[in-house]
């Protein structure tokens, strides 16, 4: 169980990109934060990694404090895929899902992800010779294959075609119900957010807007007014799956 | 053949070469050694035989123990620091052109080092690899206030800025030559260029040991450099502290770099080129892999640099700083032309 006291964090001091977040994420919940561009997703992320210090409040995984949890612990905990990520070596595929774990590597997972994402056919190619939507998949496959009870992927639909969208929220699924992995997401397709998540929270300008179930959240007025729309969740007539309409409002 | 394999295969056929690369090193010269009279030598010196009168006051003999054997001793231990040291600062600074020299770590230590011999510090074997690691030091300190916040700072950029520090120091040290007694002045000038075959040669046997010892290091954090190269958030996921994993490498490169240079002066691109050939010839990015090889690769280079300064100038010798500067420039400027480096959005 991750929670957030009352936290406020940024990249300078006076001036918190986050701020006073409380909230609280479920061991095995599919959570998805929501908001427009620049409304602290990102960071709010990163601070719950521990890779930036809470400025006010405190973070806990399991009553623990994050900052007093050994860096093993932590990772064993938690772990963050970033939305950018810079290489500059040619990293072959195969090299990089066997760094998803520092210890041990498992060869059950590696293969399930490789599978899961689609990404058999380059295994032996350096990530630079990749295409960014197989780039993409790769590092997915690579933070899936991570040993840690929470997964949190910042932006994990952004590059994939429509395919492979809807592969990667199947894998998700699967994922939460087979190893019991949380998974904390940032995402701006909110019609795929609405078919993931067991809860949702919306961010606007580093504040927490609202955080309740996706049907609860899009029928909150201040949400709609953050995103500037109307919304109405039904069933989808051909699978039964959740649908988000949209309307400017 | 598993990986695993290959890339034994592959690291075993590196040091063979190596071994050849020595054995040529110990071969050139002025006066030509023949391959009978080096075999004897090596042989005296793994059997540890109570060397009978007549070999040791051999003057092939003396020549090999005295010169040309810790000549090559050096040349190796030197280039597979700056090796090392040259794949570390890349993958440090996401950047595919660091090394000690563009960065200007050379030309610190370099300052370090001449300062302590202008000011006469004795014992100079303590004295001036201590002041070469202040100013490599000096210089760390430079790059780290321009890129701590943004590591991976842009390529060329940083490697301007690197150049113009080596310059700069360079300029300083020019200053100090003008204080110096003329012979002085000519034994710092060949520093400056890169110099094997003086008396800091056999220095390697005492500075060698904490070469290696940095390098086992290196070794030991080589899976922290893998994560390294996907940044900080992937790092902490992994059980990976980025602040001290960075100062780790920080610290071993500054170390191997300032003694590197003690010894043989300014030698540069040996760290450029050897992490790139052993990428190429490795095809892999592991540093358990790389980090063995580019030290490999860096060792034997510096050999062959250093054998090829001995056959084409004859009766005189070109510095070894000089021929790894002609051949490794132009090896700078195509990675400049054709860069890799890639942005994964």
């Amino acid at each position: 169980m991750l929670r957030l006291n009352d936290v406020s964090a940024g990249y300078e001091k006076p001036k918190p990109i986050i701020k006073n977040i409380s909230l609280e994420i479920k061991a095995g919940e599919i959570f998805i934060f929501v908001g427009p561009n620049g409304s602290g997703k990102s960071t709010l992320l990163k601070t719950a990694l521990g890779l930036l210090l809470p400025q006010s409040g405190s973070i806990t995984l399991d009553q623990k404090n994050l900052h007093t949890l050994s860096l093993q612990e932590r990772a064993s905990k938690i772990s963050l895929l970033e939305s950018q990520i810079s290489i500059a070596a040619p990293l072959t595929v195969d090299e990089l899902l066997d760094l998803s774990s520092a210890t041990s590597s498992n060869s059950l997972i590696k293969h399930d992800v490789i599978k899961a994402l689609d990404i058999k056919k380059f295994l032996n190619r350096s990530i630079l010779e990749l295409s960014s939507g197989e780039k993409r998949r790769v590092l997915l496959a690579h933070a899936l294959a991570t040993p840690s009870e929470i997964i949190m992927l910042d932006e994990p639909f952004a590059h994939l075609d429509w395919r492979h969208q809807i592969q990667f929220v199947e894998t998700l699924v699967h994922w939460q119900k087979n190893f019991r992995t949380t998974f904390v997401l940032a995402v701006h397709e909110l019609n795929l957010a609405v078919q993931l998540a067991h809860r949702m929270a919306v961010l606007d300008k580093g504040n927490l807007i609202a955080c309740d179930t996706p049907e609860n959240i899009f029928t909150n007025p201040s949400v709609g007014e953050v995103f500037a729309f109307q919304a109405m969740i039904d069933e989808n007539p051909i699978d039964g799956s959740r649908r988000l309409t949209l309307a400017k409002r | 053949m598993s990986r695993t394999q290959t890339l034994i295969t592959k690291l075993i056929i590196a040091f063979l070469i190596t071994l050849l690369c020595m054995l040529w090193s110990l071969h050139v010269g002025t006066a030509p050694i023949s391959w009978s009279n080096i075999f004897s030598w090596l042989s005296s010196l793994f059997a540890h035989t109570t060397a009978d009168n007549n070999l040791t006051s051999d003057q092939n003999f003396f020549i090999l123990s005295t010169l040309r054997g810790p000549r090559t001793v050096a040349a190796f231990g030197i280039g597979a620091a700056l090796g090392a040291t040259g794949l570390t600062l890349q993958t440090l600074l996401k950047n595919p052109l660091a090394e000690p020299y563009t960065l200007g770590l050379s030309g610190g230590s370099a300052l370090g080092a001449i300062a302590a011999l202008t000011f006469n510090l004795e014992p100079a074997t303590f004295f001036v690899p201590l002041a070469s690691v202040m100013g490599c030091v000096l210089a760390v300190s430079l790059i780290l206030a321009l890129t701590w916040r943004r590591l991976h700072y842009e390529s060329r950029s940083l490697i301007l800025f690197g150049v113009m520090t080596s310059l700069f120091f360079g300029a300083l040290v020019v200053t100090l030559l003008a204080f110096l007694s003329p012979d002085k002045m000519q034994a710092a000038m060949l520093w400056l260029l890169g110099e094997f075959g003086t008396s800091r040669d056999l220095w390697i046997f005492k500075l060698g040991p904490v070469i290696f010892i940095c390098f086992a290091l290196l070794m030991w954090r080589a899976k922290s450099f893998d994560a390294m190269e996907l940044g900080d958030a992937r790092m902490l996921s992994l059980g990976f502290s980025p602040r001290q994993e960075k100062l780790i490498a920080v610290i071993l490169c500054t170390l191997m770099t300032a003694l590197a240079v003690s010894i043989v002066g300014l030698v540069g691109f040996i760290g450029l080129a050897s992490p790139h050939i052993s990428r190429r010839i490795l095809k892999s990015s592991q540093h358990q892999w790389l980090l063995p090889a580019s030290a490999l690769t860096g060792g034997t280079l510096l050999i062959a640099a250093d054998n090829l300064g001995r056959i084409l100038a004859k009766n005189s010798e070109i510095p070894a700083g000089s021929i790894s500067a002609l051949l490794g420039a132009p090896v700078l400027i195509a990675l400049l032309v054709r860069r890799h480096h890639a942005t994964i959005e």
